[in-house]
C-alpha cells in the first residue's frame, strides 16, 4: 500500500521551535512606553497572578503617553502585547486649581487657581476669554482638577465651539457619511470671538437611516469663514417602549457586551415613534486594545422581545489620549471597477486632501462602475476604501454619479400578500411586500447559503415594504433574501444573474 | 462632444491611526514590534514567534509565508477572558517555499490557510477557526490540524498529514492521513461527479463522526465507493454514521435517528461556537471516545499555550509622585 505516515517527529518541529527560545527566565510582566526600548521587568513569582503596582515615569514627558504590556513566562513565553493610554502630569504643586487644554494639547495647558476647602463641594466655572490661541471652530475640551496634596481628579471631556471675531450670521453644519450636499444647519448664538459649549441637537434628523453613521460638523461663521471640519462616529437608533442597545467588540458577546439600557425612551411608551442619535465616542470601548476592531451592535425594540438585527461595521479603537496628532495624508491609490491594475502616487503630506479626477465617459461602457479610491498616511497605514459609484446614461452618453436606477416597470408585484417580490438585478434587489401583518420598520437581510451578509438594511413600512438593496457579490451567486419584521421572517431565494 | 465627469473626494485625516502592536520574538529571544500583519511577517526571521493580540488584522493578497515561522494568537474565541478579545484574521495565510515547519495557533481566519504548489512539510494549525485549509501540491507532507473549526470544504491534492479532534464542513482528497476523532458535518459537491464529506485514500479513519453521507450521480464510471468515505484503500475503526456502519466496530446511531438527539446541541449542524457536540441520550456511553472529545480531546476554550493578560487597570493619569499605577492579572495556559 502506497501510504506514507506522517512523523511525529516531524509534526512536532513547529512546536519544538517555541521550545527552543525556552531558556529558563523570570516571570512577570513586562512593560515600555510609546516605543519598544529597554522593557523593564515587574517579577511574579509565579506564573500566573496579580501585579499591583506604580510604574516609575519620571523620564517621561508631560503629556500623552501608551504603557504597552505582556506577561512573560519562566519558559520564555509571551502574551500578546496589551496597550494603554494615559497622560504624564508633571510633579503637582501646593495649590488647588482647575487645568484645562484643548484638542490634544496637554502640554499647552491653561490653569485657573480654584479657592476650595478640603470636602467642601464647589459649581466650577470656567473662564475661557483668554482662549485666543486656538482657532475657530469645533474642539475637545479637557479638563480636570489638580488639588492640594497632589491629588487629580478624573479627566472631563466635552465639545466646544469658538468663533472668530466678526459680525453677521453663524450657523452649525452637520451632514453625514461625507454626504455634504445633504448638509443641515441651525444658527448658533455665540458672542464674537466667544467659546461656547456645543449642544447638538439631532432628534429630529429624520432623512439619514438607522445605523451607524459618520458625523461631519463645521462652523460657518458670518456667511465666509468655514472651520475645520470635525468629525465623530455616532448611531441612529430606533425609539420604542423598552428600546435597549447591546454592542459588543469582535466576537466578544458572552464577556465583552454591553447593555444600555432605557436611554431612548423607556417609561415614554405612548410617545410617537422618532429616533435619536447617540455619539459613538460614548460607548465604553476602556476595555479593548487600540487597534482595528468589528462594532457589532442591535438594537431591541418595542416590547422588548424583538431581538434585532445584528449590525457589524469595523473601527479604529484609538483609546482617549494616544492620538498621534501629526499623521498625514501622503499617497494615494485608485483604480476603476475590479481593475487590479492600481493607479495612484505620492504627494506632499497634508492633513486634508481635495482631489478631483476626470473621468472620460468615452472610455466607459454602458451601465454602472465603480470608483475607488484609498489614502496612504504618514504612519504606513491605509484608509478604508472610498467607492463612488457612477454609471454611463445609455440616452445622454454622460457618465452620472450614483447607481444607475433600477428599472422596475416590468416587476410585477406577487398576488400572494404573505410573501414577497423579489427581483435581482444589476447589483441590486428589489423588494417588495403588501402583508398587512408587517411592523412599522423591517429589516431585509441578504446572504449567501453558508450565512455570509452581503447586505443588511432597515426598512420602513409606508404602505407595504418598498426597497432597494444594492448587494456585492458574485456573478451566480444563490442568495437568501430574509425580509423580517413585526417578529416574522419570510425567506426567498434567487440566483445573483 | 467630450464630456468629463470630475468626481471630488475630500479625505479627511482626522481620522486616527494606531493599530495593534504585534511582537515578533526571534529565536534568539529579540523582540521587536510591528504595526501590520504584513510587516510583522516581512520582518519575521526563521524561527521566530509572531504574537499577535486580540482584535483584528488584515493580511494582504500578496503577502506570502516563505520562512518558518509561528502565528500566535490568543484564541479565535471571543467570549475567553483573555482581555482583549479574539485574535481575527481577515485575508487569507498564504505559505509558500521555505515555510516548512510553520504553526498557526489561536486564531480565526476568515479566509484559507493556503499551501501553494511548492512542496512545503509540517505545517500545523492548531486552536484555529478558518474557513478550509486548500494544499496544492500532493507532495506537502506532514501537514498537521488538530483542534480545529474547518468552516468550508478543505482540500488535500493527495497530500497525507494528520487531521484529529476537528470539526469540519467536508475534507477531500487526503492520502495517507490519520484521521482521527473528527466530525464531517456538510456533503459538498467536489467535482461534478461526486459529492462528499469525507474523500480519502490509504488512509486511517478512526474514531470520526460522519454526519453526511456522499453520492454520485449517474455520470461517474469508477467503482462506486462508500457513501460515509470516499475513496479506496482506507482502513479503520469505531466510527459513528447513520444507518450503516464504516469500517470495523461502527457505531450505526440507526436510519431513523435525529442527530438532534445524538449530540447536546446539534444546531443543524452548524459549524459554530452555539453547536455542543458533546455525545449525549443513549449515545453518551460514546463521549470521550468517540467525536471530537475522544483521542487526544478537544479544549472548548481554544487558548494558545502561553501567558495572557485576563485584567487591567491602568490609571488615566500618573498621581502625585509621578507613577503610574497598574493592576494587572495575568493567566498561564
Amino acid at each position: 500500500m502506497n501510504r506514507i505516515h506522517p512523523s511525529p517527529r516531524l509534526i512536532g518541529l513547529s512546536l519544538l521551535l517555541l521550545c527552543t527560545m525556552a531558556a529558563r527566565a523570570q516571570a512577570g510582566l513586562e512593560y515600555w512606553f510609546d516605543s519598544y526600548s529597554d522593557p523593564k521587568l515587574v517579577p511574579m513569582p509565579m506564573a500566573a497572578g496579580t501585579i499591583k503596582t506604580g510604574l516609575n515615569c519620571t523620564d517621561l514627558t508631560d503629556g500623552f503617553h501608551t504603557l504597552y504590556i505582556r506577561a512573560k513566562s519562566s519558559d520564555g513565553y509571551y502574551s500578546p502585547v496589551s496597550s494603554s493610554s494615559f497622560i504624564k502630569f508633571a510633579a503637582s504643586s501646593s495649590d488647588s486649581k482647575l487645568e484645562y487644554w484643548f484638542d490634544k494639547d496637554v502640554d499647552k495647558r491653561g490653569a485657573t487657581t480654584i479657592d476650595i476647602e478640603k470636602g467642601e463641594n464647589q459649581m466650577l466655572e470656567l473662564d475661557l476669554s483668554d482662549a485666543s490661541v486656538f482657532p475657530l471652530g469645533i474642539h475637545q475640551l479637557s479638563m480636570r482638577v489638580a488639588a492640594y496634596g497632589g491629588y487629580y481628579s478624573p479627566v472631563y471631556t466635552d465639545l466646544v465651539m469658538k468663533l472668530p471675531s466678526g459680525t453677521g450670521e453663524s450657523v452649525l453644519e452637520y451632514w453625514f457619511d461625507d454626504n455634504i450636499t445633504r448638509k443641515a444647519s441651525f444658527p448658533i448664538n455665540i458672542l464674537s470671538g466667544d467659546v461656547q459649549k456645543l449642544e447638538l441637537d439631532m432628534t429630529n434628523v429624520s432623512s439619514f437611516p438607522l445605523g451607524f453613521h459618520r458625523l461631519s460638523m463645521r462652523v460657518a461663521a458670518y456667511g465666509s469663514q468655514y472651520s475645520p471640519i470635525y468629525t465623530a462616529y455616532v448611531m441612529r437608533l430606533p425609539i420604542g417602549g423598552n428600546t435597549q442597545l447591546t454592542y459588543w467588540l469582535d466576537d466578544d458577546y458572552e464577556k465583552g457586551r454591553h447593555v444600555i439600557a432605557g436611554k431612548f425612551g423607556a417609561g415614554y411608551g405612548n410617545f410617537p415613534d422618532f429616533s435619536t442619535t447617540y455619539f459613538l465616542s460614548s460607548l465604553d470601548f476602556s476595555y479593548a486594545s487600540a487597534g482595528m476592531h468589528r462594532l457589532h451592535y442591535r438594537i431591541t425594540t418595542g416590547n422588548g422581545f424583538d431581538e434585532g438585527v445584528v449590525y457589524e461595521v469595523p473601527i479604529l479603537v484609538t483609546q482617549r489620549y494616544n492620538q498621534q496628532t501629526d499623521v498625514t495624508v501622503v499617497s494615494e491609490e485608485f483604480w476603476l471597477d475590479e481593475q487590479a491594475d492600481y493607479v495612484g502616487g505620492s504627494f506632499l503630506p497634508q492633513s486634508v486632501v481635495i482631489r478631483s479626477y476626470t473621468l472620460n465617459p468615452n472610455d466607459y461602457s454602458e451601465g454602472q462602475h465603480a470608483f475607488h479610491v484609498q489614502y496612504k498616511n504618514s504612519a504606513e497605514v491605509w484608509s478604508a476604501q472610498n467607492v463612488t459609484y457612477f454609471y454611463k446614461d445609455s440616452a445622454t452618453g454622460q457618465l452620472r454619479v450614483g447607481k444607475k436606477p433600477l428599472d422596475t416597470t416590468d416587476i410585477t408585484s406577487t398576488s400572494d400578500t404573505e410573501s414577497f417580490t423579489c427581483v435581482y438585478r444589476d447589483g441590486m434587489i428589489y423588494i417588495d411586500c403588501q402583508s398587512s401583518k408587517l411592523g412599522k420598520t423591517g429589516a431585509i437581510v441578504v446572504s449567501d447559503i453558508s450565512g455570509k451578509i452581503f447586505a443588511r438594511q432597515t426598512v420602513e413600512n409606508t404602505d407595504g415594504i418598498h426597497a432597494i438593496v444594492d448587494v456585492n457579490c458574485n456573478p451566480h451567486q444563490l442568495l437568501i433574501v430574509k425580509l423580517i419584521s413585526n417578529g416574522e421572517c419570510r425567506t426567498q431565494k434567487l440566483i445573483a444573474m | 462632444m467630450k464630456r468629463n465627469l470630475l468626481l471630488a473626494v475630500a479625505f479627511l485625516a482626522t481620522f486616527t491611526v494606531w493599530a495593534q502592536n504585534i511582537a515578533v520574538v526571534s529565536p534568539s529571544n529579540e523582540t521587536t514590534i510591528y504595526q501590520t500583519l504584513d510587516d510583522a511577517v516581512a520582518g519575521a526571521t526563521n524561527g521566530s514567534v509572531v504574537y499577535l493580540p486580540g482584535g483584528g488584522f488584515q493580511i494582504k493578497g500578496e503577502t506570502k509565508i516563505d520562512k518558518r515561522i509561528t502565528l500566535m494568537g490568543v484564541s479565535h474565541r471571543g467570549d475567553t477572558d483573555n482581555v482583549d478579545g479574539a485574535t481575527v484574521i481577515a485575508g487569507n495565510l498564504n505559505f509558500v517555499k521555505g515555510s516548512s515547519g510553520s504553526a498557526v495557533i489561536g486564531m480565526y481566519v476568515s479566509g484559507n490557510i493556503n499551501l501553494s504548489e511548492d512542496s512545503i512539510d509540517n505545517i500545523v494549525v492548531r486552536h484555529c477557526n478558518i474557513n478550509s485549509i486548500q494544499i496544492k501540491n500532493s507532495t506537502c507532507t506532514g501537514t498537521y490540524v488538530n483542534q480545529c473549526y474547518l468552516r468550508n470544504l478543505s482540500r488535500f491534492a493527495g497530500a497525507n498529514g494528520k487531521l484529529s479532534n476537528c470539526i469540519c464542513s467536508a475534507v477531500v482528497d487526503v492520502n495517507g492521513c490519520d484521521i482521527l476523532n473528527n466530525i464531517f458535518l456538510k456533503s459538498v459537491e467536489i467535482d461534478r461527479y461526486r459529492s462528499h464529506a469525507l474523500y480519502a485514500d490509504n488512509s486511517i479513519i478512526t474514531g470520526n463522526i460522519i454526519v453526511a453521507t456522499g453520492h454520485h450521480n449517474t455520470y461517474y464510471t469508477g467503482a462506486i465507493p462508500s457513501a460515509y468515505v470516499g475513496g479506496s484503500n482506507n482502513t479503520g475503526s469505531h466510527n459513528m454514521t447513520k444507518g450503516g456502519e464504516w469500517g470495523d466496530n461502527g457505531v450505526d446511531i440507526g436510519g431513523e435517528t435525529d442527530w438532534n438527539i445524538v449530540f447536546e446541541k446539534y444546531n443543524q449542524g452548524s459549524i459554530s461556537l452555539n453547536s455542543n457536540f458533546h455525545l449525549t441520550g443513549d449515545y453518551k456511553q460514546y463521549d470521550g471516545k468517540i467525536g471530537i472529545y475522544g483521542g487526544t480531546g478537544f479544549t472548548n476554550e481554544a487558548l494558545a499555550p502561553i501567558p495572557r493578560i485576563v485584567s487591567k487597570k491602568v490609571a488615566e493619569q500618573t498621581d502625585g509622585t509621578g507613577k503610574l499605577k497598574i493592576e494587572v492579572t495575568v493567566k498561564a495556559q
